[in-house]
């Protein structure tokens, strides 16, 4: 199990999670080895699909990076996504799997450090939770 | 490492054509002040003014508190400057009953108060409709109460002679601020400046607040020149005790420079007249504009994005801007300087007379679109719109219309989409795509 390493699919929203992963990069901070990144123009394009597609196909832990809530570019696609990852989440129950397999985080364009704690922090707490069972590979 | 969720397309959205003609809600100072500038450019200017006279809730104003210029003749000079001007046209008494299409092809209904209809076709609209107030709670018993706008009249009228208050000479004065609107600084700004004035006249003045905003520009000035005149301020925390005596209105506080809660005396200021500010309301106008113009009401019903991503004068559609007091109750000096930033957005999108789209697009493709309007209802531009231009699909009714061809679909307008993605990821039937 030591060499568990795992997945995790973040989510980043132009606007804010984007911009702190680049800034997290020019600090040259620590990230997770086994990380893909998917940038969105904004948290609301995330459809319920994508998340449950990521865990599917392969991602032990889904991270989605919004902006601040009433700090959306466009008004409310963050709190669109909130609702998307609620039912998201109803889903994973159903079928058995971890509620922390998914998770949003809100971030400023200036948080590049706390992108890479969450991130980090993220990937420990998926190794003590094992590998994702629901995962089709 | 990455993944994208565009899809590219080779061919760029046409661009937009966009006549110089700007629509103006609202003839108040805003209003004239945006219309003066655009119209200097050689912008076609057409002012929908509700009343029959141009000038708005500044007609109550009489004093800058920021230079010497009487309100009201600055504000003739404005609407004079404006009459001269061939590109300004001004509807009185008007009202917007519809506001269809996008940017670049709006079309706005508007009916004046003579019965008469017309259809405009601005490039941009700008919201400059203000606010309204009402009188303060405490003033409805209206003996020696007054608000601050009557306060503004009487020293107009007074000018150099001394203040009197229906026949009876004012000696002393108090102003009460925040008992509402506390987030708002007109009250403070308002106080201060009549309080210089009425230093200068001889009365004793004394400003009651629970906290003085200072936050406009000049005015931390302001205030010092009053301390040196003489205002007195007394900061409170529970609201003052107004009572009347025989011959004057007494307001009540306690010392809150005692720092022991328990020690505190009660001040209490005998004066002949108390100023309270009137409270700033939800214009029900506005809110019902809103509606026509599928804007987004902020909270309290006026027009602020609580939203720091926003530009202060652009409003949730692009092509609508906001400006003055509709936004946010604010002092004069500020509404003018959002009116010169309006001024600036529209040269902006005029520039060169075309709006190429330039953001990611979201594009319905019509076979698949079953005109659920979920999309409609979401999009928080209001960029969506349901339009026969698709063939029949499996969705569509059987019978045939009237020997229509083309059947309805939803349609995102790319002058409109601000490229968030949202409908794209809502739509049941995946219908929609985004291009970049």
């Amino acid at each position: 199990m030591s060499t568990f390493e795992p997945k995790i699919v973040a989510f980043c929203c132009e606007q804010s999670g984007l911009p702190a992963l680049e800034m997290a990069k020019t600090l040259k901070l620590k990230m997770p080895d086994n990380l893909e990144l998917v940038p969105v123009p904004c948290s609301g394009r995330i459809e319920t699909l994508y998340l449950l597609k990521a865990l599917e196909s392969g991602a032990d832990g889904v991270v989605v990076f919004a902006c601040y809530e009433e700090n959306c570019q466009y008004l409310q696609g963050n709190v669109r996504l909130k609702s998307r990852v609620g039912y998201a989440k109803q889903i994973m129950t159903k079928i058995g799997l971890e509620g922390e397999r998914l998770e949003i985080f809100h971030v400023a364009t200036n948080s590049g450090v706390k992108f890479s704690e969450f991130l980090m922090q993220k990937a420990d707490q998926l190794r003590l939770l094992g590998p994702n069972l629901g995962k089709i590979a | 490492m990455y993944r994208t969720v565009y899809k590219s397309k080779t061919a760029a959205p046409a661009p937009i054509n966009l006549k110089p003609e700007v629509l103006i809600m609202g003839g108040g100072i805003v209003g004239m002040t945006v219309a003066r500038e655009l119209a200097r450019e050689g912008v076609q200017v057409v002012i929908a003014e509700k009343g029959e006279t141009l000038g708005g809730g500044a007609r109550d104003l009489h004093f800058f508190y920021d230079r010497p210029a009487d309100v009201q003749k600055w504000m003739g000079d404005l609407i004079s400057t404006l009459e001269g001007e061939g590109n300004i046209h001004v509807l009185k008494g008007a009202k917007l009953k519809r506001l269809d299409g996008q940017l670049g092809r709006f079309q706005a209904l508007v009916r004046t108060s003579d019965g008469m209809e017309r259809t405009l076709s601005p490039s941009a609209v700008v919201v400059a409709t203000g606010c309204i107030t009402r009188p303060a709670e405490a003033m409805s018993d209206g003996s020696r109460c007054i608000g601050s706008s009557e306060m503004e009249k009487l020293l107009a009228e007074s000018r150099d002679l001394p203040l009197t208050w229906k026949g009876q000479p004012v000696k002393t004065v108090t102003f009460i601020l925040d008992l509402t609107n506390d987030d708002i600084k007109i009250h403070t700004v308002n106080a201060i400046k009549q309080a210089v004035i009425l230093r200068e006249k001889g009365c004793q003045v004394a400003v009651v607040a629970r906290d003085l905003k200072v936050s406009a520009s000049g005015i931390e000035l302001l205030y010092r020149q009053a301390r040196e005149k003489g205002v007195l301020f007394f900061k409170y925390d529970e609201p003052p005790v107004v009572s009347h005596t025989g011959d004057g209105i007494s307001v009540e506080i306690s010392d809150m420079t005692v720092l022991r809660k328990e020690e505190r005396e009660t001040v209490s200021l005998l004066s002949d007249l108390v100023i309270i500010g009137e409270t700033f309301a939800a214009d029900p106008e506005t809110l019902e504009l809103c509606r026509v113009m599928k804007l987004r009401a902020g909270t309290g019903g006026v027009l602020m994005e609580d939203n720091p991503q926003f530009l202060r004068v652009m409003s949730n559609r692009r092509g609508i801007f906001l400006a003055g007091g509709c936004r946010f109750p604010q002092v004069i000096t500020e509404s003018l300087s959002e009116a010169h930033a309006v001024v600036q957005e529209v040269k902006a999108l005029l520039r060169g007379g075309v709006y190429t789209p330039v953001n990611p697009v979201a594009e319905v493709d019509p076979p698949k679109c079953a005109v659920c309007y979920t999309c409609v209802r979401l999009c928080p531009h209001a960029a969506i719109g349901v339009e026969r231009y698709g063939d029949r699909n499996i969705y569509s009714a059987p019978a045939e219309k009237n020997g229509d061809t083309l059947w309805g679909a939803a349609r995102v307008d790319p002058a409109a989409c601000f490229g968030c993605g949202i409908c794209v990821a809502e739509c049941p039937a995946r219908a929609i795509t985004l291009y970049q």
